[in-house]
């Protein structure tokens, strides 16, 4: 749905002009997840009425309700994700509930947010990209976001408040591990509490001391199973890391960071990845 | 034309063996692997924070409702 209809211009206009959008995710309102329970209620209130109605009722799906809130109608991703058949149900949905064109209710903003996190943490954004289409979706980028507060970047610098330049440490492999579980292209398995790892690692070198500031060379790599789809496929997530690490040691703060990863591989293809530090 | 010149310079810092990779060049690869506009149009769409919200303003402004139920993490392509 991203890289179609919610990237045509028609669609985008149609729904900025003459609907309120909202999307959901399922994880969040399944019955462990981290949606409020008057938000589940409120899913489920629609589900209830698409089927009392005899519409279309699943999980991903499209749905229109009234401006009351009442169920208007449904329509199943697999035909929304034709532009033509949403900006049908879109054109049809507006002209029968008799809507006006208007702006944006709400003003549009980038949904990749970085988290909120503890003060003095070090947030990396992670955009891991297909570089020729093969063995994993390409449409698009994907993204992540890593926090590693204060106690953890200490770890990341070795534990050592004065360096000089050749000092080099290893990064601990809990961490090392995750930071490198995000590196993977887009596939429809996003749990990385599945990826098994064969190896991984990251070290540190200092190349430069200056005043308070010293800048360390990371470099590194790593081996994981990461199944494509959920179900246990055996591919393989593959490559090495190479960057740089701005930090004041007396201070175990990390001041900046800018890695990526050189000849990576997966399912067979290759993609990279880029990670940078985000204050 | 934009498009091609961004892919031809992805290409051009993506060729460097990691071993010859300075500061700058590793900065250069950085940004030139960041998510463009084009890819991000989907953040064009202004979206209501949750159903109970995108409800609430549907009432407010007279406006129906488009939701989009799914699996994954579409604000970060993880879908």
């Amino acid at each position: 749905m991203r890289a179609g209809p919610l990237s045509s211009k028609k669609v985008i206009d149609l729904l900025n002009g003459h609907f309120v959008p909202v999307y959901t995710v399922n994880e969040d309102y399944a019955r462990l997840g981290t949606a409020p329970k008057e938000e589940k209620e409120a899913r489920e209130r629609i589900f209830k009425a698409g089927h009392a109605m005899k519409k279309s009722v699943g999980s991903v799906h499209v749905y229109v309700l009234k401006p009351s809130g009442d169920f208007f109608d449904s329509m199943h991703v697999a035909e929304a994700a034709k532009a033509t058949k949403l900006i049908e149900l879109l054109e049809r949905s507006i002209s029968e509930l008799n809507i006006t064109a208007g702006t944006p209710v709400v003003k549009p903003l980038p949904q990749s947010q970085q988290p909120a996190c503890e003060e003095g943490s070090l947030t990396l954004h992670l955009t891991a990209r297909s570089l020729d289409g093969k063995g994993a979706w390409s449409d698009f980028p994907v993204e992540n976001w890593i926090v590693f507060p204060p106690a953890e970047q200490r770890d990341l610098l070795g534990r050592r408040d004065q360096v000089k330049e050749g000092d080099t440490w290893t990064i601990p492999s809990e961490l090392s591990r995750k930071l490198l579980t995000h590196f993977y292209p887009a596939t429809e398995n996003n749990d990385v509490a599945k990826n098994k790892f064969t190896a991984q690692q990251l070290s540190a070198t200092v190349v430069n001391v200056h005043g308070a500031g010293a800048r360390a060379r990371v470099t590194g790599s790593f081996r994981m199973e990461h199944s494509f789809y959920h179900k246990p496929d055996g591919k393989i997530a593959e490559g090495t890391v190479v960057g740089y690490m701005d930090f004041a040691p007396s201070s175990a703060t990390i001041e900046g960071v800018q890695l990526v990863t050189d000849k990576a591989s997966y399912g067979g293809g290759t993609f990279a990845i880029a990670v940078h530090s985000v204050r | 034309m934009r498009i091609i010149l961004v892919l031809a310079l992805l290409l051009a810092a993506l060729r460097l063996p990691a071993a010859d990779l300075s500061f700058e060049a590793v900065q250069q690869r950085v940004a030139a692997l960041q998510p463009r506009a084009e890819e991000k149009r989907f953040d064009e769409i202004g979206w209501a924070k949750d159903i109970r919200d995108a409800q609430r303003l549907a009432k407010q402004h007279n406006r129906p409702v488009f939701l989009f139920t799914h699996d994954g993490r579409m604000n970060i392509g993880r879908c």
